[in-house]
């Protein structure tokens, strides 16, 4: 019975020495302070059930929280691709295209409060009416927006706009919403929230995919354009009067833009601009009185942008091209760099609580 | 010091004791001759020893013990024993295999071996490539067990012989051909809405041999599984998961003259299935669908001119369409209706010699024209390559009185592609044999070292070069993949209380240039030629036969690391880390035993017990995410028949005995514990 005992033991042998599976990341976070900061979404990778994860950064103690939703809910998460979320009357309303699903957090112990899975609905950017009640929710698959009960969480209504429909803006009780089409639409839709109707649609560049309302009183659309279209369109900002839903001007660009827009208190204007090489892009400066561009105010290839209205710092978030965790790096007014800290797989937007 | 000394005597021991015939007309029949004729488990079943089968698909045919590079057969008989229903259950229970399963029957199915990607391996149908010039591709699921004769996989690069995509092996897929009078049905049930029925008749005379066959497959896949969320456990149900599939294909071999013989296979796929998609929430939902069409038309002459010369024409048609729908997602306007028709046309020509009996080459040259349609790619993108190859063989006796063998196994070849870069692809092999004589009556004993270094090389795809189906742009400036494999490798042959064969391979990979789609710009991904791949490992394989118990062991396994070597982008944190998605470890083992039975109807028992294991499998470019390790357990048992003069046999299979929870891809649940009965007759 020799060669059959050498199998037995082959047998055993190669089941005893296989590898053991890696050891789980610690996500525990042993206090959280309820200091003012600054959260970070991290989207995740596609696909990945538990990616979407916040980060909460103290700069008074300049210490990072990592998922701080799974470290304050036994281990619970948010779910795959976090692709938006506000911070509202202390609670944090976060949105997970992947798992369609909308939760809301404590602002105070990250406890999870409620949440809502809108199957099939192709959620991706949320924005919070407290006059109406309502959450606003972009469908980007399905070219429309829904209507939310802001208490309930149940759909109220759904209002069709146009393609692939991205970032929204509330103005005077109008609600603009860019369609950007990946760069087949150049429309902006103006809705009626209390009549949930269409008011018209406003022409605009190419790719419509982030607005803001800035310190002008107009709305700052950028429009990404087409990095793929043959040939390739190159993107636009588009300044937007919200009381006669009318264009003002556009600044155009040589080449395709990110599609984020954000502005600050202090009189300037920010927008992603396209690389390359991977995903993101530099901050390119805009100045919202003179409208004069500064190319490459920060270089780099940043994935998403923040402005502190409190102190006018810049958070920028460095996705690494989800090949690893993101970085976030804090730039002042002027473009010195104060701070970079690493966050979670791809951080993509902040929200600051004082 | 080396010396060719005794050429007959060498002769005697390769060719006799090997039992490797000239040409691959000689060692199909040869082949088939282990192999039971039909689709039942025979009554009169035994185990052979692997050197008996032959592998076809070398340029110059050869056995398992005579080959440089390390080989697996996987005969019809553990086919049968495995209970497998596709192909990809068949290459699970092969060594160094991992199958990326996206789930129950209508999830895709796709190989990696060796750390590399599906792309990476080349797939043959009867010798002849059959991976989709799309996306390098074929999904191993939608292959039927039941039209598979045997598989055999050969590891490691073989590009110095067949070309393209030969960098991390070599899949041989020998259809089902006939050996007598003979009908045969099988049906089966099974879990989760399983039905599946097949057909086929044939005969097989000296001269003339042939079979039809069609069959169809329908699975619900509604099966049900877990979804956790921290302390939340959703016990859920798959939905969209429906599979449906016709198949039909007709063989036929025959003897033209005593010299010439023709064969012909066609076979024709045909697939509709829901995309049920990831789980990435409790109501994750899909309305997605896939409709895949698959036709193939080989014809093949061979003629032997003389004992060792012989000369083979092949041709081969290929058509395949993919239609991939989703009303869901919407772009552009439209909701995502992709689809694409590939035809190919392809001729291979080669000519075996042995010139004075010392040395054994074949030369040849292939001839491909490839063109695709559909709305997911630029234009109607067209390819014609070609290449020419010359395989050779040469035998040394070290010395005078040695059982001490030493071929060498040179290889070069040539391929020109119009849309992309030539490529040479030469190769060396060699191998040692070591063996007890005694007079010329060979022992059983014996004692291999085998080893090949060689260049090889990937074409880009169609989808990499010209895709423009939403999401993605296809870069028309991509270079050939280039690497470097290499295998060094020992094998041991021991008789006593059957039959043992070991073999222990170190093997290697320096891939440059691999392919890598990465977004750019406004989250669209375009494919470039990123990055530098190293691979090193260990393959491990043990095959026991012990003909006096009926039982048979087989037990693989390979533990690997897959690096990448090179920076994708400035500032990239990512070097050396595993490539995500591909497992560092895999082990399979089949423990299988039959005996024959008189009792009333029942004529024999067999029974099997398997498990694969893959280990933990990154799934994010840092390493910092993980799939854990699964194993899982498969068994079966038949009875085999006697009734009413026809042959039968009555199969129940457990497949996940052990009910385990578990994922192969992330976000995509495999099946649990699951039951199919399959009754086959056989006239």
């Amino acid at each position: 019975m020799k060669y059959p005992s050498v199998a037995v033991l082959s047998l055993f042998l190669l089941f005893a020495g296989c590898m053991k599976n890696p050891s789980e990341p610690d996500s525990a976070n042993s206090s959280l302070p309820a200091a003012a900061g600054v959260y970070v979404l991290n989207e995740g990778n596609f696909g990945d059930v538990a990616g979407a994860r916040l980060s909460l950064y103290v700069p008074s103690a300049d210490t990072v929280y990592r998922s701080i939703v799974e470290a304050a809910n036994r281990g619970a998460h948010l779910g795959s691709t976090g692709d938006d979320f506000t911070l509202f009357r202390g609670k944090i309303y976060v949105l997970m295209s992947g798992s369609e699903r909308l939760v809301i957090i404590s602002a105070t112990d990250h406890h999870i409060l409620q949440d809502a899975f809108y199957p099939g609905s192709t959620p991706h950017s949320l924005l919070i009416d407290s006059m109406r009640n309502a959450i606003y929710v972009t469908r980007l698959y399905k070219n429309s927006v829904l209507i939310v009960n802001l208490q309930t969480l149940q759909v109220a209504d759904s209002v069709a706009v146009g393609q692939n429909p991205q970032d929204m803006a509330l103005v005077n009780g109008k609600l603009f919403v860019c369609n950007s089409g990946y760069g087949a639409d150049n429309s902006v839709t103006v809705i009626n929230p209390d009549a949930r109707s269409v008011v018209t649609t406003i022409r605009v560049g190419a790719g419509p995919s982030g607005v803001v309302l800035a310190s002008d009183g107009k709305l700052w659309v950028a429009c990404a354009g087409n990095a793929f279209g043959t040939p390739s369109i190159p993107g636009g900002v588009y300044r937007i009067n919200p009381a006669t839903n009318t264009v003002v001007d556009s600044i155009a660009f040589v080449e395709p833009l990110g599609g984020t827009v954000v502005a600050s208190t202090d009189g300037y204007v920010y927008v992603i601009g396209s690389s390359a090489s991977y995903f993101g892009g530099p901050i390119h400066r805009i100045s919202i009185t003179s409208q004069t561009v500064m190319m490459n105010f920060v270089p780099g290839t940043y994935y998403g942008a923040g402005v502190d209205d409190a102190t006018g710092d810049l958070y920028l978030a460095d996705a690494k091209a989800f090949a690893a965790s993101g970085e976030v790096s804090i730039y002042t007014r002027t473009g010195m760099l104060k701070k970079t800290f690493v966050a979670e797989r791809g951080p993509s937007l902040f929200q600051f609580k004082r | 010091m080396f010396r060719i000394k005794d050429v007959r005597f060498f002769f005697f021991l390769t060719a006799e004791l090997l039992a490797a015939p000239a040409s691959p007309g000689a060692a199909a029949q040869e082949t088939n001759a282990h192999v039971h004729p039909d689709t039942v488990l025979s009554p009169t079943t035994r185990s052979y020893a692997l050197e008996e089968f032959l592998v076809t698909s070398f340029r110059i045919p050869s056995t398992v013990h005579r080959s440089p590079a390390p080989v697996s057969l996987i005969p019809r008989i553990d086919i049968e024993r495995s209970g497998a229903a596709s192909l990809s259950d068949i290459l699970a229970i092969g060594p160094g295999v991992f199958i990326k399963d996206y789930g129950a029957s209508s999830g895709i199915k796709t190989i990696s071996q060796r750390g590399l990607g599906t792309e990476h391996t080349l797939v043959l149908l009867n010798g002849m490539p059959v991976n989709s010039i799309q996306n390098g591709s074929l999904d191993f699921g939608t292959i039927p067990a039941e039209e598979i004769e045997r598989v055999e996989l050969i590891r490691g690069g073989q590009s110095a012989s067949f070309g393209a995509n030969a960098v991390a092996g070599v899949v041989n897929v020998v259809t089902r051909s006939m050996q007598g009078e003979n009908a045969s049905a099988r049906f089966s049930v099974g879990s989760f809405g399983e039905r599946d029925m097949s057909a086929s008749v044939g005969s097989g005379e000296e001269d003339v041999r042939w079979r039809v066959s069609g069959g169809m497959q329908k699975n619900e896949g509604d099966f049900p599984f877990t979804f956790n969320n921290g302390p939340a456990i959703y016990h859920l149900t798959r939905s969209n998961a429906q599979y449906n599939a016709l198949r039909c294909s007709g063989q036929l071999d025959l003897a033209v003259t005593d010299a010439m013989r023709l064969h012909t296979t066609a076979l024709y796929l045909a697939s509709d299935r829901g995309v049920p998609g990831v789980i990435t929430s409790p109501f994750s939902s899909s309305r997605a669908s896939e409709r895949d069409q698959q036709g193939i038309v080989q014809l093949g002459v061979l003629q032997t001119l003389s004992p060792r010369t012989w000369w083979e024409l092949k041709l081969q048609g290929l058509y395949a369409y993919q239609r991939y729908a989703d009303p869901d997602i919407v772009v552009g306007g439209f909701p995502i209706d992709n689809n694409f028709r590939n035809t190919e046309q392809r001729m291979e020509l080669q000519l075996h010699a042995e010139p004075l009996g010392l040395a054994r080459y074949t030369i040849g040259g292939d001839l491909v024209h490839a063109a695709a349609e559909g709305n997911t790619a630029s234009g109607s993108p067209e390819r014609l390559q070609g290449g020419l190859f010359v395989v050779g063989e040469h035998c040394l006796q070290i010395a005078p009185d040695s059982a001490a063998l030493l071929s060498i196994h040179p290889a070069l070849r040539y391929d020109r592609v119009d849309d992309s870069q030539d490529a040479f692809s030469p190769q060396l092999g060699l191998q040692a044999l070591f063996l007890r004589i005694d007079g010329y009556e060979p022992s059983k004993h014996m004692l291999r070292i085998h080893g090949t270094i060689g260049r090889n090389f990937r074409t880009p795809t169609f989808n990499e070069l010209y895709y423009s189906g939403g999401g993605g742009m296809g870069n028309p400036r991509l270079r050939p993949e280039r690497s470097t494999t290499f295998d060094l490798g020992t094998g041991v042959s021991l008789v006593g209380l059957g039959e043992h064969e070991l073999d222990l391979t170190w093997f290697g990979v320096d891939m440059q240039d691999r392919i890598v789609w990465t977004t750019s710009g406004t989250a669209t991904t375009t494919p470039k030629n990123l990055r530098d791949v190293v691979v090193r490992g260990i393959e491990l394989t043990y095959g026991w036969v012990w003909p006096a118990s009926g039982t048979t062991l087989s037990l693989a396994y390979s533990r690997s690391r897959a690096e990448k070597t090179s920076l994708d982008f400035p500032g990239d944190p990512n070097l050396n880390t595993q490539i995500p998605y591909v497992p560092q470890e895999l082990f399979s083992c089949m423990l299988s035993w039959g005996e024959d039975l008189e009792l009333g109807l029942l004529r024999r028992c067999d029974l099997s017990l398997g498990v694969s294991r893959v280990g933990f499998r990154y799934t994010t470019e840092d390493n910092t995410s993980f799939l854990p390790s699964h194993a899982v357990f498969n068994s079966g048992l038949t009875l085999g028949l006697d009734c009413f003069g026809a042959r039968a046999a009555l199969r129940a299979d457990i497949r996940n005995l052990l009910d385990e929870s578990y994922m192969v891809m992330p976000g995509y649940p495999m099946p649990p514990r699951s039951y199919k009965i399959s009754l086959a007759l056989s006239y």
